[in-house]
């Protein structure tokens, strides 16, 4: 999953970065409202954990601002304003959560995984294609009931196929929802990616459709 | 006196008392002699009419017949007793009870005479023609037993009224105190965590600045309890973020596999705790002078002396952002009529400020300028100032600058104000031409010695 990080406090968002990454997740952070309009303007997120307090204004107000203009991209608001109203006016602005600092990162990642599903529209952490399953919450994947190890990449690359069965993902798509805007991204990344994952996993699992793409086929 | 009402009801009630009590004596007087003069000219009419009874009267009359007009009934009866004399003073006739020796010496008119104990006033008319002398008198006694009766007549009626009277002072004296019932009543009928106003739209004159002074106190104590649960709410608030970062970094550190994620985590860990104590540390400070006391004790201080202190103080963030302290030569020559103390504290805050916003390699200059009626210790950075639209904003409690990295914890400034004020000065930001914020602690006339030389200098 691919997210934007908005939060002003650089230790905090440095510890955002590397804890969310550990987690398996690919982030892209800015410390004000008007990076992070420009951020959703370039990519398509698969979430975004927006801070209340910034610099430039209010995160709730960029949230209203992104409501209603028609973005669905699910939204966890950060932030130290912790009471009961605060939570009912970020719920009700539009958030999809609501986290208090301090948090457990774990409970972040657990919560934004959770955003994430309801967004797609899977309600399991745990996806099944034929004999292969995969745990998004472990990160685990087995085949026939027998552990498979992935990297991260590669993992990250199934889930977003096994997500959306049947759906074409083209390799920009991939690619840009692997890597963060800091890395490096070889020319035939995600082609090893997919070469790897039908070794581990079976050559009929990823389909390539000439000239579009990747797909899981549906069952 | 404990209770206001009763005070009063003894004030009026001891005024009527007298007021009435004197009027009471003159009536006394008054009635009394105006009863001895009624009582004298019966005197007189009883001697005229015996005198003309007994006109035709030749023979001396019959002892035991007495004169049956002279009859009165009741308690009075005794009181008019009447003698007929011969000029030879021989008794021709007497009332009932009237005793046989002379009521009276020789001579008419008035005069009063002890007569077998009893004392008595009579009136005596003679009668030349017919050789008679007429003497009718009063008893005394029985004369001063009407008279007091007559008074304590007047005197029960009286009573009552005193009484009536009490009543009436004391229930209006309560209903004139009913407006100072009434705030009681509000002031004890309050929740303890009540301060707004009393409410009481209208009182009378006297109680409105009482009403007043009461409901502005309760508003300035509602206003202080409100800032101080927003400073409260706020300071929880920016404790939180850094307590966030140091949490998400511990755990980091503790699950990271990379030797290297580790390393950087404690090392955020680090300055997240430096960070966090200098927020805490300028909470106190704030905490602290707040609650000092209005009054400074100012004395003249070497502005070299301050300087050094906070030079002193932050030696080892000036080597390691790698800035200069430069103080010129006419401010460490000045003093400042001020307390050292929170001298130091402003001062410290500004430096610090300017050196979170300073580049690296960069200068922060310590000046002391003259203008129109102040003057002003100057601290200027090279930094790149703040958006004018801000420059306002910052003093403001936790407000940071929108573009600010260095994570202050944006007390400082309101710190520098608050203990300036205390000391009659202010602060005043600006950006400079040149790039970089100046920042003004603006003492008044009188409170700038500067040094010799530069006197001369400009001289």
């Amino acid at each position: 999953m691919r997210m934007l990080i908005v939060e002003d406090d650089e230790v905090l968002l440095e510890g955002l970065r590397a804890g969310l990454a550990i987690e398996g997740f690919v982030t892209d952070a800015v410390e004000t409202i008007e990076d992070a309009r420009h951020a959703m303007d370039v990519v398509e997120y698969d979430a975004v954990v927006l801070d209340i307090a910034l610099p430039d204004g209010s995160g709730l107000d960029l949230l209203h601002e992104w409501r209603r203009a028609g973005v669905v991209t699910p939204v966890l608001l950060l932030t130290a304003r912790n009471a009961i109203r605060d939570r009912i006016e970020g719920l009700d602005g539009g958030a999809d959560d609501y986290l208090g600092k301090p948090f457990d990162l774990d409970e972040l990642g657990a919560r934004i995984r959770a955003i994430g599903r309801r967004a797609k529209g899977v309600a399991s952490t745990a996806l099944v294609w034929r004999d292969i399953e995969i745990d998004v919450a472990h990160r685990e994947v087995r085949r026939g009931g027998e552990p498979v190890t992935l990297s991260r990449r590669e993992f990250a690359v199934l889930q977003i196929l096994f997500e959306q069965p049947g759906r074409v993902f083209s390799r920009a798509q991939l690619e840009d929802r692997l890597y963060g805007w800091q890395e490096e991204v070889g020319s035939n990344a995600v082609e090893v990616h997919i070469h790897n994952l039908r070794g581990k996993l079976g050559r009929d699992l990823i389909e390539t459709v000439r000239g579009e793409g990747y797909r899981v086929p549906s069952q | 006196m404990r209770s206001l009402r009763l005070r009063i009801f003894l004030m009026v009630a001891a005024v009527t008392m007298l007021v009435w009590s004197s009027a009471a004596a003159w009536t006394q007087l008054s009635t009394r002699s105006e009863v001895q003069q009624v009582l004298d000219r019966r005197l007189v009419e009883a001697a005229r009419m015996v005198s003309s009874l007994v006109g035709n009267v030749q023979e001396p009359i019959a002892q035991d017949q007495p004169f049956e007009v002279l009859r009165e009934a009741g308690n009075y009866s005794r009181q008019l007793s009447c003698q007929i004399w011969t000029v030879n003073g021989k008794l021709v006739g007497r009332s009932g009870e009237a005793p046989t020796t002379p009521l009276a010496l020789e001579g008419t008119g008035f005069s009063e005479r002890v007569v077998e104990g009893e004392t008595w006033r009579v009136y005596t008319l003679a009668d030349p023609e017919r050789g008679i002398r007429v003497m009718v008198g009063d008893n005394l006694e029985v004369r001063e037993r009407l008279v007091d009766d007559l008074m304590t007549g007047l005197l029960y009626p009286s009573l009552v009224g005193i009484l009536a009277l009490a009543l009436l002072i004391w229930t209006a004296v309560g209903a004139g105190l009913a407006p100072l019932r009434e705030i009681t009543r509000r002031l004890k009928a309050r929740d303890p965590n009540d301060i707004g106003p009393l409410g009481m739209a209208t009182t009378s004159s006297e109680l409105t600045p009482v009403v007043h002074s009461i409901d502005d106190l309760f508003h300035r104590l509602e206003q202080m309890r409100a800032n101080e649960k927003h400073f409260i709410a706020s300071a929880a608030h920016e404790l939180q973020t850094p307590l966030a970062g140091l949490r998400a970094h511990a755990q980091i550190a503790l699950v990271a596999e990379d030797g290297k994620v580790r390393e950087q985590s404690l090392r955020h860990i680090q300055t997240s705790v430096d960070r966090t104590s200098r927020l805490v540390h300028q909470l106190l400070e704030l905490a602290r002078e707040e609650a000092a006391s209005e009054r400074v004790v100012a004395a003249w201080v070497p502005l070299q002396q301050v300087v050094s202190s906070v030079a002193e103080g932050l030696v080892t963030q000036l080597q390691r952002a790698n800035v200069e302290l430069a103080p010129s030569r006419r401010a460490l020559e000045s003093e400042i009529l001020v307390e050292e103390g929170a001298l130091t504290l402003a001062l410290r805050n500004l430096v610090e400020n300017a050196l979170n916003h300073s580049p690296r390699g960069g200068t922060i200059e310590v000046d002391i300028e003259t203008g129109s009626g102040t003057t002003e210790i100057i601290v200027c950075d090279d930094g790149s100032g703040i958006p004018s639209e801000e420059i306002e904003k910052v003093k403001g409690r936790f407000v940071r600058g929108a573009r600010q990295k260095a994570g202050g914890s944006g007390l400082g400034l309101s710190i520098v104000e608050l203990v300036m004020a205390r000391s009659g000065a202010r602060l005043e930001l600006a950006n400079r031409s040149a790039g970089g914020l100046r920042a003004a602690l603006s003492f008044p006339e009188g409170c700038v010695r500067l040094g010799s030389d530069t006197v001369s200098s400009k001289t």
